[in-house]
């Protein structure tokens, strides 16, 4: 039984049972009935704003993800490249080869 | 992306890393105790002589309809804030209380046409104080459909806060309605005048209960709700990111 066929079904047996009519006659049914609406409209609106955050989370996730690797890959792509100066000054300086002897 | 990295800052809706102390969390536990306190209240307030039971409906009508109004109110503020500044800030602040306002009038409007069936025989009537909620919502609604349709987020954010000043002057007159037009078939609930209704002790302890309990709900939805544009602003920085790096290769 699927989750559709149980609310049909649960529908059709809510749908059977009449309010006595004391219940009618001193409101009782319509509290219940305003009840079950704001909690209904509660429960939808939290669902609806739960789903959109779960997409957004799994959206910054996905990005972040995605930059991670394109940083990994090329690490050349960065904007900021620091260059260390004295690198270069500290490494032994190549002889020039002038001929064959040194 | 200046105004992008001026964020409202609530807890662990980010996914930066950084854990900040999560309100709502506390407020989720809270209302986990006053929810069924306050349901307990509700149950065993006294009836109304002519309303009987049907007057329980009036302690979740009557605190949705504020909150309504202190969410447009909200919206309105946002409004002149990012008039004024142009921050992003206050633009998450108009959308949270553009939705919120939206939400609670849906409740009140729900629940009140419940309860008019019972106290006036039918689902809807066109008395002051509906006219002008109804005339309220529309103009709310009008003004976020315009929103979503706009892509620039600047020009987003201005429409939205033109909505929300020009759109605020329905919140007195939604208030004032039963004042102004006293032969409509909806009472004056606050007031020292013979016209107000009259409330018990145990009622107005009832009454006062559920607003509180409300006023938590509301306070949650908003951090909800401001965490999820938060969201979407980091959406947007590491979109740029991910732009500005494939620019520079």
């Amino acid at each position: 039984m699927n989750f559709t066929s149980l609310t049909l079904n649960l529908g059709e047996i809510v749908a059977q049972v009449k309010p006595s009519s004391d219940q009618v006659e001193t409101g009782f049914i319509y509290v219940i009935a305003a009840f079950t609406a704001v909690w209904l409209l509660i429960a939808a609106y939290l669902f609806w704003l739960q789903r959109r955050q779960e997409s957004l989370r799994q959206e910054v996730e996905l990005l972040r993800r995605e930059e991670a690797d394109r940083q990994q890959t090329s690490p050349q792509t960065s904007h900021f490249v620091e260059v260390d100066p004295t690198l270069e000054a500290s490494s032994p300086a190549k002889p020039t080869q002038s001929n064959v002897l040194g | 992306m200046a105004t992008i990295t001026k964020k409202m800052n609530l807890g662990s809706g980010s996914v930066s890393g950084k854990r900040n102390f999560d309100w709502s969390r506390v407020l989720l536990w809270t209302m986990l105790v006053s929810f069924p306190i306050t349901l307990l209240f509700i149950l065993l307030a006294p009836s109304d002589f002519e309303l009987k039971y049907s007057q329980r409906i009036f302690y979740f009508h009557l605190p949705s309809n504020i909150l309504c109004l202190l969410s447009f109110t909200i919206y309105f503020v946002g409004g002149l804030g990012y008039w004024r500044t142009r921050q992003r800030k206050w633009d998450i602040l108009m959308i949270t209380g553009l939705e919120l306002g939206v939400f609670f009038s849906l409740i009140g409007i729900v629940t009140g046409s419940i309860w008019a069936k019972y106290a006036w025989g039918t689902f809807w009537t066109w008395d002051p104080r509906l006219t002008t909620v109804t005339i309220m919502l529309v103009v709310y609604l009008a003004g976020w459909m315009l929103r979503s349709s706009v892509e620039d987020p600047n020009r987003k954010a201005a429409l939205t806060a033109v909505f929300g000043i020009i759109g605020f002057i329905n919140v007195p007159l939604v208030y004032f309605s039963t004042r102004f037009f006293p032969a409509g078939l909806h009472p004056i609930i606050f007031g020292a005048n013979d016209k107000a209704v009259a409330l018990e002790g145990f009622m107005i302890v009832t009454l006062v209960i559920s607003i509180v309990t409300f006023s938590q709900f509301f306070i949650y939805l908003m951090i909800q709700r401001i965490r999820l544009e938060n969201l979407r602003d980091q959406v947007a920085g590491v979109r740029m990111t991910l732009l500005e790096d494939e620019d520079f290769a």
